[in-house]
């Protein structure tokens, strides 16, 4: 498939501070990708890169093939949308949506053709007689979007654009966006801080720590088979036990929590009597009671019970110190009390990390 | 002046949605006082003064025309009124674009740094007055700073002329005056333009001219508008900087009437006249100034 925007060797730097330490990354055309990260960790920096308002302090930008580092915003054939919709407050909606087509001297009809099109887009059909600083914190997301739609962007670049807005409407505004991007056939880049949007949205996430690109893949490949300690923290929740590898054969390894032993799986190469991390989703892990039909695991006792709604999270303690906990369904959860033995166990898919691995 | 009679009513048309009747009223009452007190009476004095006559010391009470004959009769005042207005519009239209790209400067390059710059700006205003006209009398004079610079450079053998004395010279100062006021405003309207909205519309494809036609100067507009009344109204009132730079060639309609309300031969009929034949060509030009920024900025 054809590369978008392809990022080739980036790095930047302000002074001293390294916000973006070389990131190759290969946008697909049409493709949803979502940059991943925490505050601070680089994403507007890189999708400022991309747009043209920082140059990088190394390597090189591709737009459609075509090498685009060190050209102007104005010739890039990306848009921009920020968190803050920064809409021209002196204009109605109608004009803040023409403005890249008056400048490109369209004739007066096709420019309202087009206002039209893109107000119906984001279902803001009758407001555009209304001033900018008239609407509400949703609206005006919608017209920045309409605004940036209209100048047919090749990529459409979004720095975290639904942040301000309330949950709810957050939601709402997640699978519309998704539902513009397919209608399109559009490539997005969406910057988020919150795992849960990029989770819905996105065709592919690349997660960000501190000016690396951690992992990239699918949202069930990063879900599922999280690159690093750091990913598999990030992305959703997960139980990360401190541990010591027993013993290793290939690429199962059996680790010891609390004097107890499970097997699991490593990407990394690990020695016996290692200290180690081992990371297990709440969802994965099952509670039994102590019996003959109690399979395999580590004993430990009931000590938090809390009602989720839809399932219930039990954190037990293994030897009165280290809490895992577990996501168990209404009817798995029946009888259980606090202070209760119970034995854990989960998947041999559970991943171990080293102790130093980020 | 305009300014805060334009901002006065337009604080009427505000409240009175709202408000209601007597309880909008009363809040305006202090304002309302205010400006009965200090300006529209003594303005109201002065107006009805222009219909009276001057006998020696003694004014007339009287209702005719004749002082505003005269001024529409005599080529003097033509001249003055004239040069008065073209000093004016010329200062204003050297001060407010200085200002504004100032105010661009100190607000978009210097950001947070531009806070302290504008803190010394108006620490400037505090020098006074007559003391800066005096210190732009020593930077252009003769044997002033600029002259003896160029000379001492090689680039003019005898002193330029023009420098002081001259419409140049009060251009200049009112310039230098008037620039710290005119940054105010300019700079506290741009304080609502943020660097998203500038790079949204370079994204989109805006650039220089447009930038500052579409986003800039329409944005800033409140302000640009107020720095204009200062610069514009108050080049035009002014008659101490032509009376102490301007030279014998360069007084303006501001020490005409001056010289009508103090010492012998003075005739306040006269100067009331002139003054309010002054103030609505001065008005006039200022609003049709306005309405050409407007319609230069639509989109
Ligand atoms: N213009 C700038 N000058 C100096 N440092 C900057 C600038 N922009 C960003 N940074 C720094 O670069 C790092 C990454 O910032 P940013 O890309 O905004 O992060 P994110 O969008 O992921 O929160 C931060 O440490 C930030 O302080
Ligand atoms: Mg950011």
């Amino acid at each position: 498939m054809k590369s978008a925007v392809e990022i080739l060797g980036i790095e930047k730097r302000f002074g001293p501070t390294v916000a973006i330490e070389h990131v190759d990354l290969a946008i697909d055309e049409g493709e949803f990708l979502s940059l991943l990260g925490a505050s601070g960790c680089g994403k507007s920096t890189l999708l400022r890169i991309i747009a043209g308002f920082e140059s990088p302090t190394r390597g090189r930008i591709k737009i459609q093939g075509e090498d685009v580092t060190g050209w102007p915003p104005h010739r890039r054939p990306s848009n921009i949308v920020f968190q803050r919709g920064a809409l021209f407050p002196h204009m109605n909606v109608f004009d803040n949506i023409a403005y890249s087509l008056r400048l490109r001297k369209w004739p007066r009809k096709r420019i309202a053709e087009k206002v039209e099109e893109m107000l119906a887009l984001v279902r803001l059909e009758d407001l555009g007689h209304r001033g900018a600083n008239e609407l509400s914190g949703g609206q005006i997301q919608r017209v920045a979007l309409a605004r940036a739609l209209a100048a047919e962007p090749r990529v459409l670049l979004l720095d975290e654009p639904l942040s301000a807005l309330d949950l709810k409407l957050r939601e709402q505004m997640q699978l519309e966006l998704r539902t513009i991007q397919r209608q399109l056939g559009a490539t997005f880049v969406f910057v988020t801080h919150d795992q849960t949007e990029a989770l819905v949205m996105s065709d592919r996430i690349a997660i960000m720590n501190q000016g690396h690109l951690v992992q990239l893949g699918t949202p069930r490949e990063i879900y599922t088979r999280p690159a690093s300690v750091f990913a598999s923290a990030f992305i959703g929740q997960t139980n990360l036990i401190r541990c010591t590898v027993a013993a290793v054969e290939g690429s199962t390894v059996t680790v010891e929590i609390g004097g107890q032993r499970m097997p699991a799986a490593s990407p990394a190469s690990l020695s016996p009597g290692e200290p180690a991390t081992l990371s297990v989703r709440p969802e994965a892990v099952r509670v039994h009671r102590i019996g003959p039909e109690a399979p395999f695991g580590i004993d430990a006792k009931v000590a938090e019970i809390i009602y989720l709604g839809s399932s219930i999270r039990i954190g037990a303690a293994i030897n009165g110190d280290a809490i895992v906990w577990a996501d168990l369904r209404d009817e798995e959860a029946e009888g259980l009390t606090p202070g209760m033995d119970v034995r854990l166990a989960w998947p041999p898919t559970a991943i171990v990390w080293k102790e130093t691995s980020k | 002046m305009t300014d805060l009679l334009t901002a006065a009513s337009r604080g009427s048309r505000a409240i009175r949605p709202s408000g209601g009747g007597s309880g909008a009223f009363r809040l305006l009452t202090p304002a309302a006082l205010y400006y009965a007190v200090f300006f529209a009476i003594p303005m109201l004095c002065l107006f009805v003064l222009s219909f009276w006559r001057a006998q020696g010391f003694d004014l007339i009470v009287d209702f005719s025309l004749d002082n505003y004959w005269k001024i529409a009769q005599s080529p003097v005042y033509h001249v003055l009124l004239l040069r008065t207005v073209v000093i004016g519009f010329i200062t204003a239209l050297i001060v407010v674009p200085l200002a504004f790209a100032l105010s661009y400067v100190l607000h978009f390059v210097l950001a947070r740094r531009g806070q302290i710059v504008l803190q010394l700006v108006l620490l400037s205003l505090f020098s006074g007055y007559l003391v800066r006209i005096y210190a732009w009398r020593t930077i252009l004079g003769k044997q002033g700073l600029l002259n003896s610079t160029l000379m001492w450079l090689g680039v003019i053998d005898s002193p330029l002329e023009f420098l002081i004395y001259s419409n140049f010279a009060t251009v200049i100062t009112l310039t230098g005056l008037l620039l710290p006021l005119a940054v105010l405003p300019i700079y506290s309207s741009m304080a609502n333009i943020s660097r998203d909205h500038l790079e949204v519309a370079r994204d989109l494809g805006s650039r220089r001219a447009h930038l500052v036609r579409t986003i800039l100067v329409p944005m800033a507009l409140p302000g640009i508008r107020t720095a204009s009344a200062f610069a514009f109204l108050l080049a035009a009132g002014d008659f101490v900087t032509p009376s102490l730079v301007g030279g014998t060639q360069g007084i303006m309609i501001g020490n005409v009437i001056a010289d009508q309300f103090r010492g012998i031969g003075s005739n306040w009929p006269l100067g009331g006249a002139i003054a309010f034949v002054t103030m609505a060509l001065v008005l006039v030009v200022y609003f049709a100034a306005m309405r050409l920024i407007r319609w230069v900025t639509t989109w």
